[in-house]
């Protein structure tokens, strides 16, 4: 999420018609995301949730609600050589890299018979 | 006219085509549903590697990302950098890809079309960003 979520144009659509309750729950939902190649992180979701036809708090709460323990993690340890790593649980799926400060974040969630 | 305003003409074009690649995509997205479950049955996800499926998924976002930054602001900062991501994000290279596109001949159609899109996709943003 920008620093300034306020100035972030996508920022303001994702809120868009949420309580206020909802807003800061995307607010802490956004924190586990990196914006990979989105402007933003907020953008990322929009075009996400816009693609899968779903909502995007309710394609937030689902990947929140993705347990990575008990699931495959692939590759076992570290990452990729693009930077990236899959967890897989069931038929669903976490694809994460590191950001700027070797934290883990997330780039897509998906399903594997979507 | 001057070598500037063709230079504004070509970008305008190339952006028109991102734009409209990026609806198809969508789109296409949405009709490729189906043909995802089959893939995801035949295709399983081994324990050593990307499934096919969320190797698509990577493709698909890293892609839509740098052409709806085109999209909605004209430009992506550090567009070298870009230019070198999406020359390094050749779709059929990827073996998991490879082996789905030339080894199931004549099946799935709608997602190979749709990697061939996406593909275009990568393809003409690199244009754009070379202008």
């Amino acid at each position: 999420m920008p620093d300034e979520p306020s100035l972030d144009p996508f920022w303001v659509r994702l809120c868009a018609g949420y309580s206020e309750a909802e807003v800061k729950e995307i607010e802490q939902h956004l924190t586990a995301w990196e914006a990979s190649t989105y402007t933003s992180i907020p953008h990322s979701i929009l075009d996400h949730a816009f693609r899968k036809q779903v909502d995007p708090l309710k394609y937030l709460r689902k990947a929140h609600n993705f347990t990575k323990k008990g699931a495959v993690r692939i590759p076992k340890s570290g990452y990729r050589g693009d930077n990236t790593a899959v967890y897989r649980k069931g038929n669903e799926y976490l694809i994460v890299k590191t950001d700027a400060f070797g934290v883990e974040k997330i780039v897509t969630y998906g399903v594997n018979d979507e | 006219m001057n070598s500037v305003n063709l230079g504004l003409q070509k970008a305008e074009r190339t952006k028109n085509q991102i734009v409209q690649v990026l609806e198809q995509l969508t789109r296409d997205y949405q009709n490729i549903q189906p043909e995802l479950r089959l893939i995801a049955v035949n295709f399983p996800a081994g324990e050593d590697e990307f499934s096919i499926l969320e190797e698509i998924e990577l493709l698909t976002v890293k892609i839509r990302g740098y052409a709806s930054q085109i999209q909605v602001r004209d430009k992506i900062d550090n567009p070298q950098l870009a230019i070198e991501d999406l020359k390094n994000l050749t779709i059929f290279d990827i073996p998991a890809i490879a082996d789905f596109y030339f080894g199931s001949d004549g099946e799935y159609q709608r997602m190979k079309v749709y990697l061939q899109k996406l593909d275009y996709l990568r393809l003409v943003v690199i244009e754009y960003l070379s202008i």
